[in-house]
């Protein structure tokens, strides 16, 4: 049997916002948001900026607390974890993020940035530690001489190739990658891209990748995840993908891909408005002013996530 | 004659001699859209600034030219130059955030191109910048002219940017990486915006951007840059169907398509300061000919239209 590395089960997440200096007004960034990642499979969940997507990202990491819900790391709830098995549990589940300038200790060189992770999390043993930091970097195509630079002397594409070597020194279960590429040339991106996918199948990692870019999530994950204004509108296995009817909004975005493998078809498409404020929430289905196909239906009560077809559900009423 | 004519444009940094843009030369008829395609630190951008004659803080020119519309742009004085920029050719910047100014609303900011080129009253003025943004598709125009840049969202601050470079009526746009900072959804907008600009006002645009699918939509003529050089330059659909320069080629086929990727370029671009004798994509081709190892190839014509820097063609 496989077993579910990370599942999370009917999560809210509200954050407040400060207006006008003093009135508290709170929005939700989650609602209602279940998943599970098992052993070895990767999601990748697809949205506008403002969608949650990396807010859920947060939650899955335990960098944030949901409000309502559950967390579960290898089939346990972190409100029932005891300490110990917290410190167990915890370097299992590593990131990666998007902007690997930000995202590296600018006064830490190389090998600190490998060491400390593995000071706290494995053993504090330089040796070994710097052994297993060269074993990691020659996974992600890295010579050991990097050890000795600062981030800044390295380029953007190395740099995000530190940045999941020191993810990878933990041996993690799952890696959540909040849009690995999209800081990168295109060349770059496919180079890491690559790299993801054999780890993958070589390291038996589980993912759960961020991104707006259809062509990244696509080639990544098992799993497509579609998100909009916090929610969950459809859940789609890649086999199929190609293949089904999809929720009105996974269209637009399909969309609005442009392609370079088909001739100018970028401007027949029409892509209406755009994401409305999470603290001015549509009624009813929340994509429907954008939608071409809306009915009076979908401004009164919101869709439920249900099942179309094997391997696919959508929260919809027109599908 | 061509709208527009660079000529062997050399570009650099002001303390030592090091080209980072090397003889570039093209040429582009009215209402035509150039795309340019390459990786970051190949140069692009800063051809893009120099059709502006700016440069970031650094860099000079060398030598060259451009040409627009019959007028050198290199032979003007300063003051000249001043009439023209904004007014005959204006760009648009990739992220809107920083190139807008935080403490003027955009009303402002757009009004001051106005003042500087137009002889016109307030009023007019007024009138004037409402009717440019329901050009460009903001909502509410009368309202937005008193936001500031972080009062309104990505799409609409990138839409009061493409307002801001119509103002001074232009012919020509220079379009850097217009949508980097924006979601697909957006993109598809404004790239929409820039298209019809050229469909209705007979702009000619030279658009630079190092995604694949976004110069195939838009432009009718595609060049491809490598390391400060022009490495192709071909019709949109000639590029795409039937790409010749090694790179050209490993750039198309490393784009994931339907979950796949077929090859991966490796490697990186070569270092310009060491000075590279032979072909600059050596190091990462897959032919890496003999002759190529120590000889510079030049760009030749191989059928109408399409030119190639490469050995293996001629």
């Amino acid at each position: 049997m496989v077993n579910s590395v990370v599942e999370v089960k009917n999560i809210w997440k509200s954050y407040e916002v400060k207006r006008w200096g003093f009135k508290r007004s709170p929005f939700y960034a989650l609602i209602d948001v279940s998943l599970s990642v098992f052993e070895g499979e990767s999601i990748g969940i697809l949205g506008e900026s403002g969608c949650g997507k990396t807010t859920l990202g947060k939650i899955v990491l335990d960098l944030e607390k949901p409000d309502r819900g559950e967390v579960f790391w290898f089939g346990k709830s972190l409100k029932s974890l005891s300490k110990e098995e917290y410190k167990i549990f915890r370097p299992k589940i590593q990131a990666v993020f998007q902007d690997p300038y930000s995202s590296l200790n600018p006064r830490y060189k190389v090998s600190d940035i490998l060491l400390e992770p593995y000071f706290i999390n494995v053993e504090k043993d330089k040796e070994k530690g710097l052994e297993k930091a060269k074993e990691v970097l020659n996974l992600v195509g890295l010579r050991a001489e990097v050890l000795d630079k600062y981030p800044h002397a390295l380029s953007g594409g190395e740099r995000q190739r530190v940045a999941l070597a020191r993810a990878l020194i933990v041996s993690p279960s799952l890696i959540v990658l909040d849009e690995p590429t999209s800081a990168l040339d295109t060349t770059l991106a496919s180079q890491i891209l690559e790299l993801l996918k054999e780890f993958k199948k070589n390291l038996n990692l589980s993912y759960i990748l961020i991104s707006h870019s259809l062509p990244v999530v696509l080639y990544l994950s098992d799993w497509i995840i579609v998100m909009y204004l916090g929610r969950i509108v459809e859940i789609c296995k890649k086999e199929v993908f190609f293949k089904t009817q999809h929720h009105p909004y996974t269209l637009m975005l399909l969309n609005a891909y442009p392609d370079p493998f088909s001739p100018k078809a970028l401007f027949l498409k029409k892509i209406k408005g755009e994401i409305a404020s999470p603290l001015f929430r549509p009624t009813g289905c929340e994509f429907h002013p954008r939608c071409e196909e809306a009915e009076k239906i979908c401004e009164k009560s919101t869709p439920q996530l249900s099942k179309r077809e094997d391997h696919q559900y959508i929260a919809c009423f027109k599908r | 004659m061509p709208f527009l004519e660079v000529k062997d444009l050399v570009l650099g940094l002001k303390e030592k001699r090091l080209s980072l843009v090397d003889k570039v030369s093209f040429s582009l008829e009215k209402k035509e859209i150039l795309g340019i395609l390459g990786e970051s630190g190949c140069g692009k951008s800063l051809t893009g600034f120099a059709l502006l004659r700016l440069f970031p803080p650094g860099i000079t020119r060398y030598s060259g030219d451009v040409i627009i519309d019959g007028i050198s742009l290199y032979e003007l004085s300063e003051e000249e130059v001043l009439k023209l920029r904004g007014r005959k050719v204006a760009i648009i910047l990739q992220d809107p955030l920083s190139s807008l100014n935080p403490v003027l609303t955009i009303g402002e900011q757009i009004e001051e191109v106005l003042k500087y080129h137009f002889n016109l009253s307030k009023n007019e003025r007024r009138e004037r910048v409402i009717q440019l943004l329901k050009e460009v598709g903001v909502p509410d125009p009368e309202l937005r002219i008193k936001s500031y840049p972080h009062q309104l969202s990505g799409g609409l601050r990138q839409r009061a940017m493409v307002a801001m470079a119509l103002a001074g009526e232009p012919e020509l746009l220079v379009a850097d990486e217009p949508t980097t900072a924006l979601d697909v959804t957006l993109q598809t907008q404004i790239l929409e915006l820039i298209y019809e600009l050229n469909q209705k006002k007979d702009l000619t645009i030279v658009f630079i951007s190092h995604d694949l699918g976004i110069i195939r939509g838009i432009a009718s003529k595609v060049c491809v840059f490598y390391a400060g050089e022009i490495v192709e330059i071909a019709p949109t659909e000639e590029l795409f169907n039937n790409p010749l320069h090694p790179y050209t080629q490993t750039l198309i086929e490393s784009y994931p398509k339907e979950g796949k990727i077929k090859k991966i370029l490796k490697g990186g671009v070569v270092n310009l300061a060491e000075k590279p004798k032979g072909c600059r994509y050596f190091e990462r081709c897959e032919i890496s000919c003999e002759e190529g190892k120590n000889n510079h190839p030049e760009l030749i014509g191989v059928k109408k239209d399409h030119l190639v820097r490469c050995f293996r063609y001629g």
